[in-house]
């Protein structure tokens, strides 16, 4: 039992090793990512267009849920217009890129991790190998980099979108008007939400990332091989959005 | 004396506990095929990936083109690695590219042409490996024995110095067996390389060999000629051509004794059942007066 345990504690530790020297190597490739332009640009629009409708639905609903459980609450001291603080605020310091990450985690840093891992146990990593094409070149630059890119983009999406879907609920349901609520959005945030916001974003997008690209690097034994590297990329990857989410608000709120 | 482009020195390789190579010793001359046979597992692979530079070795060496692999760094081992074509047993062709983008990575990659010559060097190597109209197929499209050729063009796209097969035979029917040996014969004959294919078929082995080496016991046991292997009396040697079950390579790793308790136990002979007596000769016709 003891033993299990300590297996299991001896790869974890490896993992994040492995994953920590791939995102480190693939910095270092940064210089040479216009070799790779056009399969980063592929690469961000499979992310993009996977996650858009889902993000959609997810975003909505997000934002309603806040505004109705803070609406109700603050109802009761007649203080509903507040939802158009609790609800942008909540959305674009927190739900947005947290929400964003859930679903490239689900979405995007699976499949990443699926493809990579069928690559490597077909044999298609070392041929690049033995090619002299370096798999950290080829296959994880334009993926990290793409995903990076992408979550800050649709971390703002879902922002508004959740936003929206507050106003929606403030005027449906709180009799909160449309421009009542965009005033007071606008009037508080800030700068700051917003920065800290993408900024979480565009960590998670990397992580999410290295984390599929490493998982389907070091995947084997066939397809059950495969299934255990994406699955792992998944809970990984929650685990880090939600430690890094801690460590991303105390450095920037402190 | 004539130049080795390979030279192995007591190569030694555990994987998961288990000894696969144990003092390996191999040498290969420039232009020839050497062929290494023996039976799965017995580490014919591992000696590719070591002379590749994707394995280390634990001890021992393994000199390519006069650089030590184990000991390379990666940009020594990458030099070396342009001078070798590797044909996987796969192929490993990558499935998200059709057969030209195959056929032309390491020259797009690596070797920076410009596009019109790599179109032109793709439809030669595919030529050179008798595939017609195949580029904008995908590796899914193709049989097993097209996904080999690819594979093939591939790894001599870069016009390689030494090409390693790995099981180029494997699953595919006498048919197209017959014609990867042949493609292996004419790579010899019109790109004078040196060649090493591991493989276990013998049939393929005599065909296309200029000296085979037998893998046991994680070195090579034997090499010599084809004739000579036809011709030797050794018993470890005569149990691999000759495929018999029983015999010192089952037996030292205990699949005979399994075999001989798997086969149902003979039944004990039928006791004899007493002949009818002789009828007596029926006579047609009454004797002769």
């Amino acid at each position: 039992m003891i033993f299990r345990y300590a297996n299991q504690m001896v790869a974890s530790i490896e993992g994040i090793g492995h994953t920590l020297i791939l995102l480190t190597r693939t910095l270092l490739w940064i210089p040479w990512l216009w070799r790779k332009r056009a399969e980063t640009v592929a690469q961000m629009a499979t992310c993009a267009f996977g996650g858009f409708p889902v993000a959609m639905i997810v975003g909505m609903f997000s934002g309603m849920v806040l505004a109705l459980q803070s609406g109700y609450t603050l109802q009761k001291w007649g203080q509903e217009e507040l939802i158009a603080i609790v609800v942008p605020a909540s959305m674009v310091r927190e739900m947005g890129p947290v929400m964003t990450g859930f679903i490239l985690a689900g979405l995007v840093g699976s499949t990443m991790a699926a493809e990579v891992g069928t690559m490597n146990v077909s044999e298609e990593i070392e041929a690049l190998e033995v090619m002299s094409i370096n798999p950290v070149y080829f296959l994880a630059l334009p993926r990290i980099v793409a995903l990076a890119l992408v979550a800050p983009l649709l971390t703002i999406y879902v922002d508004l979108i959740g936003i929206f879907g507050g106003a929606f609920v403030g005027d449906r349901i709180l009799n909160l008007s449309y421009t009542t609520y965009m005033k007071h959005t606008l009037d508080t945030l800030e700068l700051k939400d917003i920065y800290s916001g993408l900024l979480k974003a565009l960590v998670f997008g990397t992580l999410i990332s290295s984390v599929g690209v490493s998982q389907g690097m070091r995947a084997r034994g066939g397809a059950e091989g495969v299934g255990k590297a994406t699955m792992r990329t998944v809970v990984i990857s929650f685990v880090y959005i939600l430690i890094f989410d801690y460590i991303l608000t105390w450095m920037v709120y402190q | 004396m004539p130049e080795h482009v390979i030279e192995i020195v007591d190569l030694c390789k555990s994987l998961g506990g288990k000894q696969v190579l144990n003092r390996l010793c191999l040498q290969v001359r420039r232009g020839e095929t050497f062929v290494i046979i023996g039976r799965s597992g017995t580490g014919k692979s591992v000696t590719l990936k070591h002379i590749i530079g994707l394995m280390k070795p634990d001890s021992g060496t393994c000199t390519v083109f006069g650089t030590e692999m184990g000991k390379a760094t990666r940009a020594e081992a990458e030099t070396v690695r342009r001078r070798i074509g590797y044909l996987f047993q796969s192929g490993a062709l990558l499935a998200s590219m059709n057969v030209e983008d195959n056929v032309a990575l390491p020259l797009r990659e690596i070797e920076r042409m410009p596009e019109d010559q790599v179109l032109r060097t793709v439809r030669e190597k595919l030529d050179l490996v008798d595939l017609d109209k195949v580029e904008l197929k995908m590796p899914s499209e193709l049989s097993g024995g097209m996904r080999k050729r690819v594979g093939l063009a591939r790894a001599i796209s870069r016009n390689p110095e030494l090409v390693l097969y790995d099981e180029p035979t494997s699953g595919l029917d006498p048919i197209g067996t017959a014609a990867i040996d042949e493609l292996i014969l004419s790579m010899k004959k019109k790109l004078k390389v040196t060649q090493i294919v591991v493989t276990h078929d013998m049939a393929s082995a005599r065909r296309i060999a200029d000296r085979i080496g037998l893998l046991y016991d994680g070195r090579i046991y034997f090499t010599g000629t084809p004739a000579d292997l036809d011709e030797t009396t050794d018993v470890v040697v005569h149990q691999f051509v000759h495929g018999e079950v029983a015999g010192p390579m089952t037996e030292k790793s205990g699949e005979t004794k399994r075999y001989r308790r798997q086969r149902p136990p003979t039944p004990p002979p039928a006791p004899p059942t007493p002949h009818p007596a002789p009828a007596p000769e029926k006579q047609d016709f009454p004797p002769p007066a």
